[in-house]
């Protein structure tokens, strides 16, 4: 096949990536409560509005400090092998959970109102 | 390109430097702080070495040397779960060249990076997915996409050179 055609194909495909990011975008609406997931299961939903400090254990025997502060969420501890939830940083909008593989924890903001106090797990 | 039957020694040598290579570059390409929220996307410019080896030697030592980068880059990194994401995104990439490597002339080996990463990026996004079981972060497709493909054309480009430069001269199955 011609290079040509292969570099319209690209163009193409990058096209349509673009299209895809204009018409769905990042979720970005600033969360006021986030929710905790440790394998796929809620544990429970996090109002964003007070600080607070927070451990989870995690099943293989690990845990990760989550903490909230200023509107925002983070993985401030964890003691998984590459520590990349703790390198993600704060996050306030839907558009970026906050994930530690290891330990199976995904944490999801949400822009919606919460209903109740964060449950103990 | 003459071909002759590899003596064992030599072959063994020359595909543990390439295993090396690509070794380093996995693991230096993993400290950069992800992007995006997606665990396990990296830039896999480690693939340059899949490419070089695939359209200069063949798919099974390609084959060997992608494992066992693999297989030792989740134990000098420490983390387990890398494992699961470069095996979908390696072996997917793996997959695309091999059938590539007969239907592509060397000059087009950029399009062989570019599908290349494509195809690893999508491995490890459908890992991700699995993994974590939260669909949601297909929403981060597209930028991977033009990510992936962006690195996949850099490391095809790179490819090209390296094959350019260091013609492989043994070629086995």
């Amino acid at each position: 096949m011609k290079t040509k055609y292969w570099v319209m194909l690209f163009a193409a495909v990058a096209a349509a990536c673009v299209t895809a990011i204009v018409l769905f975008p990042l979720p970005q609406g600033v969360a006021n409560s986030a929710e905790l997931y440790q394998n796929g299961v809620l544990l429970c939903t996090v109002p964003l509005d007070e600080d607070t400090r927070f451990t989870v254990p995690a099943p293989d025997g690990g845990s990760n400090t989550v903490a909230v502060s200023g509107g925002r969420i983070r993985v401030e501890q964890a003691d998984c092998p590459d520590k990349l939830c703790v390198k993600q940083g704060w996050s306030r909008t839907e558009g970026y959970p906050i994930v530690c593989l290891p330990h199976g924890l995904v944490i999801q903001p949400k822009g919606r109102q919460v209903d109740f106090d964060a449950a103990a797990h | 390109m003459p071909l002759r039957t590899d003596t064992s020694v030599r072959r063994l040598t020359r595909l543990a430097l390439l295993t090396a290579v690509a070794l380093c570059i996995h693991l230096l390409e993993g400290q950069l702080p992800p992007i995006f929220p997606v665990p396990g996307a990296k830039p896999g410019l480690a693939n340059v070495v899949t490419l070089y080896t695939m359209f200069t030697i063949g798919p099974g030592d390609t084959l060997l040397v992608l494992l066992s980068r693999i297989l030792l880059g989740s134990v000098f990194s420490g983390r387990a779960t890398t494992l699961f994401y470069s095996l979908a995104g390696g072996l997917l990439c793996f997959a695309v060249t091999c059938l590539l490597r007969r239907l592509l002339p060397l000059r087009q080996l950029w399009v062989a990076g570019i599908l290349g990463g494509i195809c690893h990026n999508i491995g490890q996004l459908a890992v991700a997915i699995a993994i974590t079981r939260t669909p949601a972060l297909v929403v981060y497709l597209p930028w991977l996409l033009l990510c992936g493909m962006g690195t996949g054309l850099f490391t095809g480009l790179c490819a090209r050179f390296f094959v350019k430069k260091l013609p492989g001269k043994y070629k086995t199955w």
